[in-house]
């Protein structure tokens, strides 16, 4: 990730320099001391994060994100608390640092736009995970967000969606590296189910849609994690 | 005559009884309203104080020290120490109807020292000091008002000259700054000089002379009487 610092006073661009540095794969790309200077930059370059103050000396940092087209993920910076409730208003503005700030704070701001890339890379691939698979001489469109959840059974796999049910042979170890990590988890050595269809879970068991699965002791706790149970 | 005796009797007794009760209510009565005044009057004074503090400022100080403590630290004792004298001053020291001119060309100082930190490569700060004696008394926070406002409508790149002069108990401040005519209205211009206009009233009375001139640069000249 790159990023960029709008913020007219240099103890507080310390400050923001000394974090940066800190954290691997942050790489500060330009320094800017006024929303003018920083405004021709993104108009031909494209940042991940912006440290933007509020309170710059020639335009306020709110109005200023306003006229960036397609802005970039925004951690707003200022001495000013009350500026709080209005600044969420804009999406684009993933946090907001009251200074001085602590570097564990920075890191929670970061790991805040780490979060949203996630999410937006999941909507994108929401369209595109299709596939097809062969059974019986016959290409199966699958698509795997309706995948209920995968049954392993000696050498066959049963895949069950909420159309239809497939069974050939595959092992659970091949599919693992297929589905997308954060919604699939395997619950035990012969299951791995779709988290977003879970109905209940109860002692060892769980439901998915009405199917009763099995958990297996090694895997709860990822399992419960991954729901955010605690 | 003994008839004429209890009469007095029977009527007198309840008649400062009575009374007694009256005045004793009125005296409870009494004693909160002085309470209520009391009370009244100490909020005033908080408010007054807190007004006397401005949190932005104190806030990126502190911030301030804190990038210091990061990357420069043999500084930090030293701006530790100025910010607390600082704050020694609007909290305690200001409380007085005038206070020594040093203490108050101390607070000024402090606060141009931190000023220049903050701004460095953002504004360029000249502050001028000419006293032929430092033996006078000033009403406290007066001149930083006018500094204040020359720091938050200067514009980018703006020069700052403060040109600060006591001769023979007279004062004079002088403070320019450039300003962007578009942005900053009339208005907001008012609200810190009008208060400060307000207390030289209050406190000068006839003694003073305040002259604010808004052409291409901001200028604001103050004339006290400090004898």
């Amino acid at each position: 990730m790159n990023c960029i610092i709008i913020e007219d006073e240099i103890p507080a661009q310390i400050i923001l320099k000394n974090y940066i540095a800190k954290i691997p794969n942050l790489e500060l790309v330009d320094t800017f001391k006024a929303a003018i200077e920083a405004n021709s930059f993104l108009n031909s370059n494209t940042v991940d994060i912006v440290f933007l103050d509020i309170n710059l000396p020639d335009i306020s940092g709110i109005d200023f994100i306003k006229t960036i087209k397609n802005p970039p993920a925004i951690i707003m910076t200022t001495a000013y608390p009350d500026y709080a409730v209005s600044s969420f208003e804009l999406e684009t503005i993933v946090d907001y640092l009251v200074k001085p700030f602590s570097f564990d704070r920075f890191l929670r701001a970061i790991n805040k736009v780490k979060a949203r890339s996630i999410q937006d890379l999941n909507a994108l691939e929401d369209d595109a995970d299709i596939l097809f698979l062969n059974v019986d001489k016959t290409h199966h469109k699958i698509i795997l967000n309706d995948i209920l959840y995968l049954e392993s059974d000696r050498n066959y796999v049963t895949i069950v969606t909420k159309t239809q049910k497939l069974s050939y042979i595959d092992s659970l170890k091949n599919w693992r590296s297929k589905l997308p990590i954060n919604t699939f988890v395997q619950v035990h050595k012969s299951y791995i189910i779709n988290s977003k269809y879970v109905d209940k879970i109860t002692g060892n068991e769980l439901y998915v849609q009405g199917n009763r699965i099995p958990i297996g002791r090694t895997y709860k706790q990822e399992l419960l994690a991954q729901l955010k149970i605690t | 005559m003994n008839c004429l005796s209890e009469y007095l009797w029977q009527s007198l007794v309840p008649l400062i009884f009575f009374s007694f009760i009256w005045m004793l209510y009125r005296y409870i009565d009494k004693q909160e309203e002085v309470e209520r005044v009391k009370k009244e009057h100490a909020e005033m004074e908080l408010k007054f104080l807190k007004s006397q503090i401005n949190p932005h400022v104190l806030f990126n100080n502190l911030n301030t020290i804190y990038s210091y403590s990061l990357e420069k630290p043999s500084e930090v004792p030293d701006m530790i120490l100025m910010l607390s004298d600082n704050l020694k001053h609007v909290l305690y020291e200001s409380n007085s109807k005038t206070i020594a001119l040093e203490k108050e060309l101390q607070f000024l100082k402090n606060y141009i020292k931190f000023q220049k930190i903050r701004t460095e490569g953002v504004k360029h700060i000249n502050y001028t000091v000419e006293i032929d004696s430092n033996q006078h008394q000033i009403a406290p926070l007066l001149l930083i008002t006018i500094l204040e406002n020359a720091f938050k409508h200067s514009t980018l790149n703006s020069d700052i000259n403060i040109v600060l002069k006591v001769n023979n108990g007279t004062l004079e401040c002088t403070c320019k700054n450039d300003y962007d005519k578009g942005v900053v209205s009339t208005q907001d211009f008012k609200i810190g000089l009008q208060n400060l206009e307000k207390r030289l009233q209050l406190i000068y009375k006839d003694n003073y002379q305040l002259n604010i001139s808004r052409t291409d640069t901001f200028i604001v000249y103050l004339k006290l009487n400090l004898l």
